[in-house]
């Protein structure tokens, strides 16, 4: 008995060990898949964020380039001249400024006209055409220059105040040389845009304007949109988030630009310059990977965020399917290895316990010989058995009756 | 080959316990993720064994008629355990789901339904060594785990759902009726004596008990986790009841070979 339990012992330490072994293996590959697939997420979202600040420096370097044109220059140069020599300078631009405003918003005055209509307003134009093309979609939503007056001068298009020397981006540029606004979103065409304000000088470096260019966050839209559509696995959700969780973009059509991120569900996860965490809702596992801005310290305007969200069942769907496998693998092992560990166990002991019987019935005193079979060495065993018998019977056999 | 003398099985199942609970106890000092791993991978084999020992014994009693169905429902008992051991570790570990409540409790209540089943058509042959003052004190334990357990109920301020709760206390609760028949069991050993096994086997509920009690609380305020000192007590109920079974399959065997010579 001890025989075919140890037998039993012995084939199901071996089920059982490479069970322990197939879980363990599947546990460290789900591990390091997962580890694989957040380092991944992570560098994806590094990189996009990385492309989105690009993208916005490109657009501050665009427009210093354009200060810097002779012709925007000259016709600036002009109008400060122009202004400077006025001797009621301050009654013009106000008299200017009111007409500006009182006219209906579609309506553009033969003022407005002589400004837009300008050489360097087309000029300006041209260029917002061209940028449109390149990049397939809006750049500018608006481009104007003022003189160091305040005073619009060059414009693509009309501009809903004349003077803006009172303005903030005005005074910061005008100041500081440099004015990076915060976004701002458009709740009735559901998009979002940031303004750029720089000083324009002279080349002996006095001040004679400023630039003011407003960009729109479509071509940033369209740079997640290209880059994650080409990744895998796919996420399942991806979103820019701006300071205080407000959307700018978002792959879920209930976030909309400008809302707060979907009942702040991130909150308080997105700590670090990256990071990811399992986040359960209504029962179901996601992944959630986050890389923050590393220039938000230049300007507040990059303290953005790009998430990315996977299903966790998706993300490890070969992780399940091995599992699955697994599972179905030792159920049928279990069921069928029992069975047959069960049979050939009785079947070696079984001559050996017939063995042991007739050894038992010798110490009693009966004699009876055993059919050989089973394995070489049992039917040797008791073919041994047999002649031990045979020898003793001839061993009574040849003795005198008593 | 000798079976092994009476002081010697006990030696033995000293020996295993020591052995399990070193098992146990190594991981769990290393730190709580690597116990939760080698605390699931261990359940895994100690209850498949337990499994091959409850289909080893049926096999050992099939042309006894009387035993058969005891037998019978415990196979049940030790394949639902297994089941119910492989579903908690494959949701722990492979898919990083909570193991409770999960289709694992499915099986849990089934093995511990049959182990109610089981230990009471295991003590019956016994019952007429069994008087009602034995009864009475039999009740005692069992009586006790409830209390604790209810009481422990009562105080929770968990946050789990309300099925969760009347689940965490149906453990302790069933363990409580299966524990009369086992403290009966152990008070037939004590008397005397002579059925290792029976001590085995029945003592196995008092850790189980123990376990269960201690899983409630410490699930109601969130200190479990798998590989803890609550696995400690599973680990010695397994142990107790498979070694005790295993004895018992070396008894029937010599008592038959006895009878028949």
């Amino acid at each position: 008995m001890r025989f075919s339990y140890s037998i039993l012992l012995l084939v199901f330490s071996v089920i059982v060990v490479s069970e322990v072994t197939g879980v363990y293996f599947l546990y460290e590959f789900k591990n390091s898949l997962q580890d694989q697939i957040v380092s991944d997420s992570e560098k994806i979202d590094a990189m996009m964020v990385n492309r989105i600040d690009s993208y916005s420096i490109e657009r501050i370097i665009d427009l210093t380039n354009l200060a810097k044109s002779s012709t925007f220059e000259s016709a600036i140069q002009a109008s400060d001249a122009e202004l400077g020599g006025m001797p009621d300078r301050a009654q013009y631009v106000n008299n200017m400024s009111q007409g500006w405003e009182a006219a209906p918003s579609n309506e553009t005055t033969p003022f407005m006209r002589t400004l837009i209509d300008s050489k360097p307003s087309g000029q300006l134009r041209q260029i917002q055409y061209f940028e449109n093309l390149l990049l397939g979609t809006k750049v500018y939503d608006d481009i104007f220059m003022t003189n160091a007056y305040g005073t619009n001068v060059i414009e693509m298009g009309k501009t809903a105040d004349y003077t803006h020397y009172g303005e903030d981006w005005w005074k910061g540029a005008k100041n500081d040389g440099i004015y990076i606004g915060g976004l701002r979103f458009d709740n009735s065409s559901r998009t979002s845009s940031y303004t750029i304000a720089i000083q324009l000088n002279d080349e002996n470096g006095n001040t004679i304007g400023v630039a003011k260019s407003v960009i729109s966050t479509q071509p940033i839209i369209k740079i997640i949109k290209n880059q994650l559509n080409s990744t895998t696995p796919t996420p399942l959700e991806y979103e820019l988030l701006a300071a205080g969780g407000l959307v700018i973009y978002s792959s879920d059509p209930t976030e909309k630009p400008g809302s707060l991120n979907h009942e702040l569900e991130y909150s308080g996860n997105l700590t670090g310059t990256s990071g990811h965490f399992v986040q359960t809702i209504n029962g179901e596992d996601y992944l959630v990977t986050y890389s923050h801005s590393t220039n938000s310290k230049f300007s507040p305007l990059f303290d953005w965020v790009f998430v990315t969200k996977y299903r966790l069942t998706q993300v490890m769907g070969p992780v399940y399917e091995l599992s699955y496998l697994l599972i179905t693998i030792v159920i049928v092992l279990l069921v069928t290895v029992s069975a047959i560990v069960f049979m050939i166990s009785e079947k070696l002991a079984r001559p050996i316990e017939q063995v042991r019987q007739g050894l038992r019935s010798f110490n009693k005193g009966t004699m009876v010989k055993i059919e050989p079979h089973g394995e070489e060495e049992v039917r040797d065993l008791i073919g041994q058995y047999n002649r031990m018998i045979e020898r003793r019977q001839n061993q009574r056999s040849e003795s005198p009756e008593p | 080959m000798m079976l092994k003398s009476r002081p010697r099985r006990l030696q033995t199942l000293v020996v295993l316990i020591a052995i399990i609970s070193a098992i146990w106890a190594i991981p769990d000092f290393v730190g709580p993720d690597i116990a939760q791993i080698s605390s699931d991978l261990t359940n895994i084999a100690l209850t498949v064994f337990l499994a091959v020992t409850a289909f080893f014994q049926l096999s050992q009693i099939r042309r006894e008629a009387q035993d058969k169905i005891t037998w019978v429902i415990f196979a049940v008992f030790a394949i639902s355990y297994t089941a119910a051991q492989h579903i908690w570790a494959v949701n722990e570990l492979i898919f990083d789901t909570r193991p409770f409540p999960s289709l694992a409790d499915a099986a849990f209540l089934v093995d511990t339904l049959c182990l109610i089943a089981f230990f009471m058509l295991y003590v019956r042959p016994y019952k007429q060594s069994i008087s009602r003052k034995m009864l009475a004190i039999a009740t005692i334990p069992s009586s006790l785990v409830v209390l604790v357990s209810a009481y422990y109920y009562a105080l929770s301020n968990s946050t789990d759902t309300f099925m969760n709760q009347i689940l965490l206390f149906s453990y302790p609760f069933l363990d409580a009726i299966a524990l009369v028949p086992a403290t009966l069991g152990i008070m037939i050993w004590l008397k005397n004596k002579s059925d290792f096994p029976l001590l085995a086997i029945c003592s196995s509920m008092i850790p189980l008990a123990i376990g269960d009690v201690s899983f409630q609380i410490t699930t109601q305020n969130n200190t479990y986790y798998t590989g803890s000192f609550v696995d400690l007590f599973f680990y010695i109920q397994i142990v107790s009841l498979t070694f005790g079974v295993y004895v018992l399959s070396n008894t029937i065997r010599k008592n038959s070979e006895e009878k028949e010579a």
